[in-house]
């Protein structure tokens, strides 16, 4: 058990799931608004698209992933626009893949959130000659901060537990892809279980703070209705 | 928004569920107008309509801004009229304090032109907003919520302020000091007020004119004590609603009675309340059920109010047994309900001089 088995780990699974956090707000804050208020026919058909990564298996994703980043697909190209070949097997590759599957984690309840601040709080700040760009700054994402902070905590929590998408798409390289919960795998295939323990209790103990957190959250902002 | 503002022009028609909408009357700068008819009948639809809430066909627009005219494919979005609206259940700002959402409607409300616009002190202090200032919305009563919607409409400088019942949740004292002065600040302003109400005493209260719906139909505004006049019993009204409005200067108030002394075309009247300030207007609503009538100055009787008048007009109301007698003092005039019997043994008909007993209790505290 030494500092340098333990930390490159723990530090590149903190990176991933902060780089992660930042842009499934990006993207699961416009996803989740717009299911929120679109009278779209097929909405549900996409909330269907973005919640698919809850019930499909993590090494199925992980497959098809590493098709679409390898040096075949879309991720590929992409990677080869930077003088690379592949986007699989490196960090941006992570990334995405990360982002995809913890996307319904952060959609959810944001989407609840904007759902619960309702049409009222918007009409009325249209009737005080605010546009709707103003008014979602001003009122609709004030009156949805506990659900973006759930979100958000959730999608970083979730990120740093991913373990079969990050082993397909990135495999086990040590300080490039090699994440916590695949660092725990191969301590426990080498039988170290004192660091094991030492990770899986310190994972434990956050996602314990995580769970706790989001809910406290999640009744706060149910109160916010009454 | 001077004192000569522009005038709303509301002509707009479509279907909201089973209810179909067909609104046309206009209201004019510097005057409250009163939508006035049951629940049920269409009346925040049309409100919301003309914020540009809920989208109804037609054409609509406040003097030269036209805010909607299909015709011209023309569609102006609620944040670009220059409105202020009070809805029923205030929809205030939950994360902002009470002063917080008084000021995101400062913010937002343009530059003033023209006349002063009414300020943000004089706001909060009518509206007994001081103590609540730093309070989240969350912990405020029903009234209190009202007030400061009622407060954020107004200080969204609006040409067109749109009320929907916003004073419901108050007690009938502090609407009877807030209404007088919402009445004012439109006649000061030159803006237009739409008020939205099913409650006769709040539209006698602030109505210059009143705009009657019924099933979704509102066919024009009429000056107040007319549309009251002209209201069919039973169906706006309930039965025992109908009645008039008169219009009297306050003589003086008499404190050890309680009462105040008011003068309507040189006769004498006493109601209720001795804060009324000399010389100041006082509207009473007077309901036809409260009103006798005698062909001969009554002596040693309890009743303290006896109007001397003509007879304009006596109208049979169908399958009941009363008429109405409408009785003309000066220029204004006041409805008695009366059995048929009684008219017709005291030979009331047009032109016969008649005396209105009024009971003094049945004044509104207006």
């Amino acid at each position: 058990m030494n500092a340098e088995t333990i930390w490159p780990p723990i530090r590149l699974t903190l990176e991933l799931a902060g780089v992660t956090t930042v842009f499934l707000l990006l993207l699961g804050t416009p996803i989740a608004w717009w299911l929120a208020r679109t009278r779209f026919r097929f909405k549900e058909a996409v909330a269907a698209l973005v919640a698919l990564p809850l019930v499909l298996p993590p090494t199925v994703l992980g497959f098809y992933l590493l098709i679409a980043l390898g040096p075949d697909g879309p991720g590929g190209f992409v990677a080869g626009l930077f003088g690379g070949r592949s986007l699989a097997f490196s960090f941006p590759g992570l990334v995405i893949g990360s982002i995809i599957y913890s996307l319904p984690f952060t959609v959810q309840p944001i989407r609840s959130a904007f759902e619960a601040v309702g049409d009222r709080p918007l009409e009325a700040a249209a009737t005080l000659r605010a546009s709707p760009w103003d008014a979602f700054w001003s009122v609709a994402v004030p009156l949805a901060r506990p659900g973006l902070i759930a979100g958000a905590v959730l999608g970083f929590a979730h990120t740093v537990g991913e373990f079969g998408v990050i082993l397909m798409i990135g495999g086990n390289i040590p300080g490039a892809t090699r994440v916590l919960s695949i660092a725990i795998y191969d301590h426990v295939e080498l039988m170290e279980w004192g660091t094991a323990h030492l990770l899986s209790g310190s994972l434990l103990a956050f996602s314990f703070v995580v769970v706790a957190l989001t809910l406290s959250l999640q009744k706060k902002m149910g109160g916010r209705d009454r | 928004m001077s004192g000569s503002g522009a005038a709303l022009e509301v002509g707009l028609r479509g279907a909201v569920g089973k209810l179909r909408i067909e609104a046309a009357f206009e209201a004019r700068p510097g005057e409250t107008t009163a939508v006035f008819g049951p629940s049920g009948s269409g009346k925040t639809t049309v409100l919301r309509a003309v914020a540009g809430l809920t989208r109804l066909s037609g054409r609509l627009a406040l003097g030269p801004a036209t805010w909607q005219d299909d015709r011209r494919g023309v569609f102006v979005p609620a944040y670009r009229r220059r409105i202020g609206f009070a809805f029923q259940e205030p929809a205030l700002f939950d994360h902002l304090s009470v002063e917080g959402n008084l000021r995101y409607a400062e913010r937002r409300s343009g530059e003033p032109e023209g006349d002063p616009p009414v300020s943000f002190v004089e706001v909060v202090e009518r509206l007994e907003l001081g103590p609540h200032l730093e309070r989240t919305p969350r912990g405020l009563s029903g009234g209190e919520r009202q007030r400061v919607s009622l407060a954020r409409a107004l200080l969204a400088r609006p040409a067109a302020l749109l009320l929907d019942e916003p004073l419901s949740g108050l007690h009938r004292t502090a609407r009877a000091a807030i209404l007088p002065w919402l009445r004012a600040l439109g006649e000061a302003s030159g803006k237009v007020t739409l008020y939205v109400s099913h409650d006769l005493g709040e539209v006698v209260d602030v109505a210059h004119r009143i705009a009657p719906i019924a099933n979704g139909s509102v066919a024009g505004a009429a000056a107040a004590a007319e549309a009251l006049d002209r209201l069919p019993a039973g169906e706006l009204l309930s039965r025992f609603e109908a009645g008039s409005v008169l219009t009297a200067t306050v003589r003086a108030g008499l404190p050890a009675l309680g009462l105040s002394e008011l003068d309507l075309g040189g006769q004498r009247l006493r109601v209720p309340g001795a804060g009324r300030p000399a010389g100041t207007e006082a509207r009473l609503r007077v309901r036809a059920r409260d009103v006798a009538l005698a062909t001969e100055a009554p002596t040693a009787i309890s009743i303290r109010n006896v109007l001397r008048g003509s007879v304009i007009e006596v109208r049979d109301l169908p399958e009941t047994p009363f008429a109405e007698v409408a009785v003309g003092f000066a220029d204004q005039r006041l409805v008695a309900r009366i059995t048929r019997d009684a008219a017709s043994e005291l030979g009331l008909e047009a032109g016969r001089e008649v005396f209105a007993l009024l009971k003094t209790v049945s004044f509104d505290d207006a």
